[in-house]
């Protein structure tokens, strides 16, 4: 007597899994796919509606499996997951499947052959295993080599679909970074990429002020830029008019250690209070520690006679 | 020998199955646009997402040049934009994504409520999505005080005063949102460390709940 095969729907959220899946099976003479759907509502009244004996379905949705369960108790559904890479860990309380143990698994775990046919081995019946994949070598199994060479040898279309699609990924994900990510590091750099300005000329005083030999201070406010904040800074400078009308304007400082020195009229030098600092009146170092002249300012007299000097 | 930089990291980390879960995850039948054209607004929480994200990324190379405090907070933000190289752009960013980020918000509460996708078993990530629509408005409030010009002055005027306007505890919750009576310094302050590190911090949280939650339960299918 012929014994009656094994009738199976497979629902799937991919059609990719159906069709594998149905190609997996194809060489089972005890089985017979009575049915290939999506997961949705409609499948499941079909699966009432065909009664089949076992329900495969594609990855581990609960709601899906819960929703079967209540519907057709009596029904042995394997949730099942073909995993080519081995690379993921079963769920808990399931099998793992790959491509070849794939059909072993649904056969081991499907209904007992002979005259309890519909009667699963154990009851409730076991999951199998969790999350579904879509791994090259799985898909080109099930297709087959003529599918596959129909398009690109070793190939089938669908793999090299992914590796488009997963190229476009990269590429988009790249391009909004690229587009958000180019303008904000000029952003962030953009103190740094500006050119610095210009050294300005500060106008300091008149030059028909200036006695020739008779050093004087001339104390200014210097204003400048901090970011969005307008600073004032008050500068001061020594400026000298030498005999042959030249101008020399020195720094405050003194070269040792940057304390303020004064002019002596009565020696005719400058004296630094800290550590007793001598310069002449070109700046030259005539006693102390000092280890060079006074530094000396750009100086100019404009045609109106007011003379400028640039901070270093 | 060239090494390919990515097959160095691969091979000590094995990155590529976590990378394949994300680029090589299955788009389920019933919300790929390609099959059924109103599977668009499955989109709306993702757009949520990418909006999110333009927003933590402009609000980070904002926070390069701004100063949270009365005196520089308007001179900052002025000098951002009008100064700064591509400043009007990255502020152009923060500001749009700002309220794409609410339209798409709101979009993706609709379409989970409308289709009743709130329901079991996804009624914790509803509450998750809640807490974030509730976050998100906070973000547009705090920030909105930010650029310290008359608009954003009177808005959180008038925001903190309807905080003062609940029963009986409302003058404790004025002053706690203004830390103080008046709007000034400290609201300013406050403002920027709920806008820059409390609510984000949350709200990063949350959305990785969420997503766990969704890749967990997958997709409500419309009833």
């Amino acid at each position: 007597m012929r014994r009656r095969r094994t009738s199976v729907l497979v629902l799937y959220t991919h059609p990719l899994f159906g069709q594998v899946i149905k190609q997996l099976l194809a060489g089972e003479a005890w089985l017979r796919v009575a049915a290939v759907a999506a997961v949705d509502a409609d499948a499941v009244e079909q699966a009432l509606a065909s009664a089949p004996d076992m329900v495969i379905v594609e990855e581990g949705v609960r709601l899906d499996l819960q929703l079967l369960r209540d519907l057709a108790p009596r029904t042995l559904v394997i949730d099942l997951s073909v995993d080519a890479s081995g690379a993921r860990r079963p769920r808990p309380g399931a099998v793992a499947a790959n491509p070849e143990t794939l059909v072993d698994v649904i056969r081991a775990h499907g209904p007992r052959r002979g005259s309890s046919a519909r009667r699963p081995r154990s009851w409730p019946p076991p999951v199998v295993a969790a999350e579904a994949r879509y791994e090259p070598q799985v898909i080109e199994r099930a297709l087959g080599d003529g599918h596959a060479a129909a398009h690109r040898p070793g190939v089938a279309p669908e793999v090299r679909r992914r590796r488009f699609l997963t190229t476009g990924i990269v590429a988009i994900a790249g391009y909004i970074a690229t587009l958000v990510g180019a303008p904000a590091l000029v952003y962030v750099l953009s103190p740094a990429l500006r050119r610095s300005g210009e050294k300005k000329w500060i106008a300091v005083g008149s030059a028909s002020d200036l006695k020739v030999d008779s050093p004087k201070k001339a104390e200014f406010t210097v204003s400048r830029r901090d970011g969005w904040i307008e600073r004032t800074d008050r500068q001061s400078a020594w400026l000298v008019r030498r005999d042959d009308g030249s101008l020399l304007a020195f720094s405050p400082r003194c070269t040792h250690l940057g304390c303020a020195y004064d002019w002596k009229p009565d020696e005719k030098r400058f004296v630094c209070p800290c550590h007793t600092g001598v310069f002449a009146i070109d700046g030259a170092v005539q006693g102390g520690p000092p280890p060079r002249p006074l530094d000396r300012y750009p100086v100019r007299k404009r045609a109106d006679g007011v003379v400028e000097v640039q901070l270093l | 020998m060239a090494v390919r930089p990515f097959e160095w990291i691969d091979s000590r980390l094995r990155l590529r199955p976590a990378l394949k879960d994300i680029v090589e995850h299955p788009v389920p039948e019933h919300v790929d646009p390609v099959r059924h054209p109103s599977a668009f607004v499955y989109c709306f929480g993702g757009l949520t997402f990418l909006f999110f994200m333009l927003l933590v990324v402009s609000g980070v190379f904002l926070a390069f040049y701004y100063v949270p405090s009365p005196d520089h907070a308007h001179d900052s933000v002025q000098y951002i934009t009008k100064e700064v190289t591509f400043g009007a752009v990255v502020r152009g960013i923060h500001h749009w994504s700002a309220s794409a980020f609410v339209v798409m918000l709101v979009l993706h509460m609709l379409r989970v409520f409308l289709q009743g996708a709130y329901k079991h078993p996804r009624e914790m990530n509803w509450v998750a999505g809640v807490l974030l629509f509730a976050l998100g408005l906070t973000m547009s409030f705090t920030g909105y005080l930010l650029p310290w010009d008359q608009k954003a002055y009177w808005a959180t005027m008038v925001g903190t005063t309807m905080i003062g306007s609940t029963p009986i505890v409302g003058d404790f919750l004025l002053h706690a949102a203004r830390g103080g009576s008046d709007l000034g310094a400290v609201t300013l302050a406050r403002f920027y460390a709920l806008h820059v590190l409390i609510v984000p911090g949350l709200m990063f949280a949350l959305l990785g709940l969420h997503f766990m939650m969704v890749r967990r339960q997958g997709i409500s299918r419309p009833l």
